[in-house]
């Protein structure tokens, strides 16, 4: 059990473990909450407008990703938090982050609508997204049909 | 639309724009979908003499695309009354045949100038349509359906074979 204190209690989707001990969790509210070795609520981060899917720490870096489809990379040192940058990959339904990885400046993301996209030199003002694979995404994946070195498929998501 | 070697993405297009009041065609194993029946593709298949793409809807209706702009529409064919689970091109690709969760399968004849014509519907099975491919000559198909039977009929004659 933990004790939220004086921030709002919600619902939270993730959580991660940083190399000091803290523990940061994403909640409902669009919130970072920081919990201490007490199971108690230190410091909240508003970071995101939309519930947080997914965290990660690595690197030094504390990487969350949003239903409002954007993505926020805080350096966190000695429990002071910085925001270095908010990624946004452009609002579409259900393009948003459900897995995220981070290293050496470059991020690998897992979409809810199936796609894997990469990041790279994510920090640097120039930054190259390529989408390694899409997929479908709602529904089942039922027509299939193989052409000229190509393959068209349909599903249950239009 | 991928590429078989890079399995990159070459182009998409949307099944349908509208949204289907019905609530027909219970395809899916999977429940609570967040699409409409007209908006499930299910089955897929494509003519290059013609340039074209077919997606069946698990609303019966087939939707004929052009396969440089998936979005673009040249014909709906509704002759099914149900969702239709398969569709092939003939190998010389004058015919289209859809099969139906109606019992039936649709062969559609198609001109040089690409328009679609019903040319005749086969109607021997006694359950619903699960796959079925052409021969080689475009002269015969075979059909399995639900009730686990595998039928020929010939497209000259418009007639089940066996």
């Amino acid at each position: 059990m933990g004790i939220f204190g004086k921030a709002a209690a919600c619902k939270h989707l993730c959580a991660v473990f940083d190399e000091e001990g803290w523990l940061y969790s994403g909640g409902e509210s669009g919130l970072i909450y920081v919990w201490s070795d007490k199971c108690e609520v230190v410091k909240t981060i508003k970071a995101h407008a939309e519930p947080v899917t997914s965290i990660i720490y690595s690197q030094g870096k504390l990487i969350s990703g949003s239903k409002d489809s954007k993505i926020a990379v805080i350096t966190c040192a000695g429990g002071n938090f910085k925001l270095d940058k908010i990624v946004d990959l452009g609002y579409m339904a259900l393009k948003y982050p459900r897995s995220i990885d981070f290293f050496n400046n470059n991020l690998l993301l897992g979409l809810r609508n199936g796609s894997i996209m990469e990041i790279k030199n994510v920090l640097d003002e120039k930054s190259e997204t390529k989408i390694l694979m899409h997929s479908h995404y709602e529904g089942e994946t039922w027509g299939l049909t193989v052409f000229e070195n190509k393959f068209v498929t349909s599903g249950g998501d239009n | 639309m991928f590429d078989a070697d890079s399995h990159e993405l070459i182009r998409s297009g949307t099944i349908s724009k509208n949204v289907s009041k019905k609530k027909e065609g219970d395809a899916t194993t999977a429940k609570g979908d967040k699409y409409p029946p007209n908006k499930q593709g299910r089955a897929v298949a494509v003519s290059l003499k013609h340039q074209h793409l077919v997606v069946c809807s698990n609303f019966g209706k087939a939707s004929v695309r052009s396969l440089v702009d998936l979005d673009k529409k040249i014909i709906s064919l509704k002759n099914a009354k149900e969702w239709s689970q398969c569709a092939a091109y003939s190998p010389d690709e004058t015919m289209l045949a859809i099969g139906s969760h109606d019992n039936h399968v649709y062969i559609y004849k198609i001109d040089d100038e690409g328009k679609y014509s019903l040319y005749c519907q086969f109607k021997g099975s006694s359950s619903f349509i699960t796959a079925l491919d052409w021969s080689a000559d475009s002269k015969f198909i075979r059909t399995n359906d639900g009730a686990h039977e595998l039928l020929f009929f010939s497209i000259e004659d418009k007639s089940q074979d066996t």
